[in-house]
């Protein structure tokens, strides 16, 4: 694994740690007031992981933690690069999660 | 072969107010530049630029004549430290190392650096200001590029780590150009092989500091004459 990849995936994984409690918080918050509750708390979760939650985070990196990108960007990652990887890994993350909820 | 860094007219204005207006600045590996200049007068603005990370209203960067519109995104040609720190506060500065080095050699020097051994098992938010910003500078040199911009280098260091930036920058001037720009004139006027001041949104060529006294950037007689 070279560098940049290795960079990348340590990215990933901060994110991940805003991200994942992010989108628990919410789903929980809205699967109270429905019944069955786990059902619509698993529903919501899966939704929140891929569409808003890693996004969001990765606002509030961008906004709040802007020099650290500099650690990013003098490895010639740009901004542009670090949200294509969020998407994509956070997509396979989605897929597997539902491939496991839905096994048989 | 010396690489030549070659930036020309930037102009930059944040609202109604123009920082930078037609700025001229060249750089070449085998020289540090040092960029003098007041507060406010666009310093920070032109090394992002040349960077690539900020987009102005105009600007043409050049490294051996090829153009480059963000020329950090090539990832071995331009490094650049900002004022602030940038390693992510949880990691040890081992761990960042063996993250950031780009090869073995890189990796084995950092490693075997003597003023960095009693830190690697350390996390970086619980080191000094001071030796995170040798830490960084460090790291920053290790990159494979050609040219590398520090904003501030010697800002919170004690002497001594003033003095092995200063050596290191000497060492690798050899093999990368530098463009530094620090409120510690004196460091500058040390390491540098040329000075440019930046006033009223362009570049001079300095001379020496007796010139950077009738420029107004430095108070009258306080300056040793270089």
């Amino acid at each position: 694994m070279n560098a940049r990849t290795r960079l990348l995936s340590h990215f990933y994984f901060q994110l991940a740690f805003i991200a994942v409690p992010f989108s628990f918080a919410i789903s929980l918050l809205l699967s109270l007031t429905e019944n069955p509750f786990m059902y619509s708390f698993i529903k919501y979760f899966l939704y929140f992981q891929f569409s808003i939650s890693f996004i969001l985070s990765l606002l509030i990196y961008y906004f709040f933690y802007m020099d650290n990108l500099y650690f990013y960007f003098n490895k010639g990652i740009s901004i542009k690069r670090l949200l294509g990887t969020v998407l994509i890994l956070n997509f396979i993350v989605w897929i597997l999660l539902i491939l496991y909820f839905n096994a048989p | 072969m010396r690489h030549k860094l070659e930036v020309t007219g930037v102009k930059m204005e944040y609202g109604l107010r123009q920082i930078l207006t037609d700025v001229y600045l060249t750089g070449e590996t085998g020289e540090v530049v040092g960029l003098f200049g007041r507060n406010g007068s666009g310093k920070t603005t032109l090394l992002k630029i040349i960077f690539g990370s900020l987009h102005p209203i105009n600007h043409h960067v050049t490294i051996d004549g090829k153009y480059f519109g963000q020329p950090y995104k090539q990832g071995n040609l331009i490094a650049y430290l900002p004022q602030h720190h940038i390693s992510p506060a949880k990691m040890t500065v081992e761990k960042i190392i063996r993250l950031y080095s780009v090869n073995q050699a890189a990796r084995e020097d950092l490693l075997k650096n003597n003023n960095l051994k009693p830190l690697l098992k350390i996390q970086t938010r619980d080191l000094s200001y001071g030796q995170l910003r040798y830490f960084e500078i460090l790291l920053l040199v290790h990159l494979d590029v050609k040219f590398v911009l520090f904003d501030e280098p010697f800002s919170g260091l004690d002497p001594q780590h003033k003095e092995l930036i200063s050596e290191l920058i000497q060492k690798l001037k050899t093999s990368k150009g530098f463009i530094i720009t620090d409120h510690d004139y004196r460091n500058i006027l040390k390491v540098s092989d040329r000075f440019v001041l930046l006033k009223d949104g362009y570049c001079r060529k300095i001379a020496g500091s007796k010139e950077l006294e009738t420029l107004g950037y430095l108070p009258e007689g306080i300056t040793p004459a270089i």
